[in-house]
Order: structure tokens, then C-alpha cells, then sequence
């Protein structure tokens, strides 16, 4: 391998990671994902699909995990959820709700909480930036809305 | 907050040290009233502001034990009590800040209960009686009891320190202040013991 290939491929690394890094922040919304979307997320079978389809429309990530709770575990439920998600209203949700994020604590779900009302998704970005960095920031705003 | 004799009338540096020292707290709130500060930033800032400057506080006296001779140190001596004042107003900015957006007196109430929250009312409360009793009328009337109120200035230092380490979403700068607050404390039980303790005589003679 040469010294031009070599800078060439550092390249594409450099670029492809980042583009990489923020396609897994894309969340799909359990109202509007298609059948055969829905087939290539985490743990989704046919039979899931079509269930996941069947509980629509979905007003909170809470209804979405009830319909889901019959036919896949915790564990199957919360890698799903890093792909699928029906976002959480910041200013009305509940902690238990919050929890329902991948890999929230019970602390910072109570800090959700705790800084409300949010007027904007910048006070959202720098009250919950106190505690985490701008990547972890960046993930847990994929799952909040302000509507 | 602690009795040490002030030059009478309004000396130029202590209302330098006043400004320096409520200059942004002042900001701080101005930019909060704006909303370009954001309440749990507000409520942090005040939080640690306050903590911080109990601490220097509380090292005065060991730090004049340490260096007698430093004008700078003798000078913080004679200012301990207006520092120990603008320790109690960040307090006061950060529990305000707090009651005005719960403004929900059984919420305040439940919350309060909570260990986290209890303690920071406790050390709340006490700091309140030192303010009050942070000048010359009160240290002439109550004489030997003012010292003795002073001293809770300890208490309520470690409740302070608890305060943020049972709050905090990562309590470790809360138990970095309170490891140096311990230490202040030990060396004021030392000290005082050795006070207590009657100099033994060893003059033969």
C-alpha cells in the first residue's frame, strides 16, 4: 500500500466515522416506520412487525412498550429502543417514562425532571450538558421532544 | 461570622471586598432574571459559590495560625465576618432560586423530608442565626454566646457539604470541599482541646 492509498483511506476513515457516529442517533418513530423497516431493526420479526403495526398510533413511549411487552424481554425491548422510539415529551412525561431511554439512570431521569419547564432544546442541551458530554447530550435529545 | 473587631465607619476596602465578592452574584442573578442562564446553572453556581466561600471562611483562622505575620491573611481576619456574610447570600440567592420555581409549598414540603434536601435546610437555618447576629450590637450583647453560636458555623458546614454530596449528580467535588472542610474542623477540636488543656509546669525551679 502505498503513501497516496494510505491518505487516502485515513481520509474516508475520518469522514466515515463521524457520518457513521451520527447515523446511530437516528431514531425511528414506531407511528410512521413501514413493515419492512420495521423487519431490519434489533430484534423485529415478522410477527413483531406486524404487532408493532397493529398497536398504532402510539401517544407515548409508554403505550409503544406496553404493546411491545407481550412479545419481547426487557433486554430484546431496550436494544430495540436504541433504533425505535416514540420521543417523550419533556415537559409532561413521566420519570418512568424517561426510563425508559437506553441507558438512563433513575438520577439523571429525575433531573429530566427536575429542570422543567424546557422553553427550548438549548436549555435542554445545557442543563443536562452539566452532567454529561456533548455526545451523550446529542443521544438523549434524539429521544425528548418539546411538543 | 466569627467575632473579630471591625474598624468603625465604611473603609474603602471593605466595600471593595463587598463588590468583588457580590459582583457576580449580581450578574449571575441579572442573567438569570433574563433567561440566558438557566435555573439548574443558577441553582449550581449559587450552590457552589456559597460552599466555596464557606470554605474560605473556615481556613482563615488555621491560615493566620499558619502565616501570623502576612498582611494579607491578618487582613482576612478582621473581614472574616463579611465574608462569612456573602457566604450567607449565595446561600440565600440558591434557596430562593429554588422556592420561587417549586412555588408549591406541599412539594417543598415533601422535598424537604428527603435527606438531601433536609440537610441543606438545617445548614440553612443556622446560617440565617449567624447573618443575623453577624455584627457589632449582637456581639456585644450576647457576649459569650455569640462565640458559642459562631462555632455551629461547623455544623452547618458539614450539613452543607452532605447537602451537595446526597444532591449532586456527580458528588465528587461535594466530598473534595467536605474532605477540606473535616480537616478545618480537626484542626479547630485540636486546637480547642489543646486550650482546654492546663500548660503543664516544667520550670524545676
Amino acid at each position: 500500500m502505498n503513501r497516496k492509498t494510505r491518505l487516502l483511506l485515513l481520509l474516508a476513515w475520518a469522514f466515515a466515522v463521524p457520518a457513521m457516529a451520527q447515523a446511530e442517533l437516528t431514531l425511528v418513530n414506531p407511528n410512521l416506520v413501514d413493515k419492512d423497516e420495521l423487519q431490519a431493526l434489533p430484534n423485529v420479526d415478522d410477527e413483531i412487525a406486524q404487532a408493532i403495526i397493529d398497536g398504532r398510533p402510539y401517544s407515548s413511549a409508554v403505550d409503544l412498550d406496553t404493546a411491545l411487552a407481550g412479545v419481547m424481554d426487557d433486554e430484546q425491548r431496550e436494544a430495540l429502543y436504541s433504533r425505535l422510539f416514540q420521543p417523550i415529551a419533556l415537559n409532561t412525561a413521566s420519570e418512568a417514562e424517561f426510563l425508559l431511554i437506553p441507558g438512563m439512570s433513575k438520577k439523571m431521569a429525575h433531573e429530566f425532571v427536575e429542570y422543567r419547564p424546557y422553553k427550548s432544546m438549548e436549555q435542554f442541551r445545557r442543563e443536562i450538558g452539566k452532567y454529561v458530554d456533548d455526545d451523550e447530550v446529542a443521544r438523549l435529545e434524539s429521544y425528548v421532544t418539546l411538543n | 461570622m466569627i467575632a473579630t473587631p471591625t474598624r468603625p465607619g465604611l473603609a474603602l476596602d471593605r466595600w471593595l471586598l463587598w463588590l468583588v465578592l457580590t459582583l457576580p452574584l449580581a450578574w449571575m442573578t441579572w442573567q438569570y432574571g433574563a433567561e440566558t442562564v438557566y435555573y439548574g446553572e443558577y441553582l449550581h453556581w449559587t450552590g457552589v459559590q456559597s460552599a466555596r466561600l464557606l470554605l474560605l471562611t473556615l481556613a482563615i483562622t488555621p491560615l493566620l495560625r499558619l502565616l501570623p505575620r502576612r498582611a494579607a491573611i491578618r487582613w482576612l481576619m478582621r473581614r472574616r465576618r463579611d465574608i462569612g456574610l456573602v457566604t450567607f447570600f449565595y446561600a440565600l440567592a440558591h434557596t430562593v432560586a429554588y422556592l420561587v420555581r417549586k412555588s408549591d409549598l406541599q412539594l417543598i414540603a415533601s422535598e424537604g423530608l428527603e435527606a438531601g434536601l433536609l440537610t441543606g435546610w438545617i445548614a440553612f437555618l443556622v446560617f440565617i442565626a449567624l447573618a443575623v447576629t453577624s455584627n457589632d450590637v449582637s456581639v456585644r450583647a450576647m457576649g459569650r454566646k455569640w462565640r458559642r453560636l459562631h462555632q455551629t458555623v461547623y455544623v452547618a458546614a458539614i450539613l452543607t457539604y452532605l447537602h451537595w454530596v446526597l444532591t449532586a449528580f456527580d458528588p465528587t467535588m461535594g466530598y473534595v470541599h467536605g474532605a477540606v472542610a473535616a480537616v478545618l474542623l480537626l484542626a479547630r477540636l485540636r486546637r480547642d482541646r489543646r486550650s482546654a488543656t492546663p500548660a503543664r509546669n516544667t520550670n524545676p525551679g
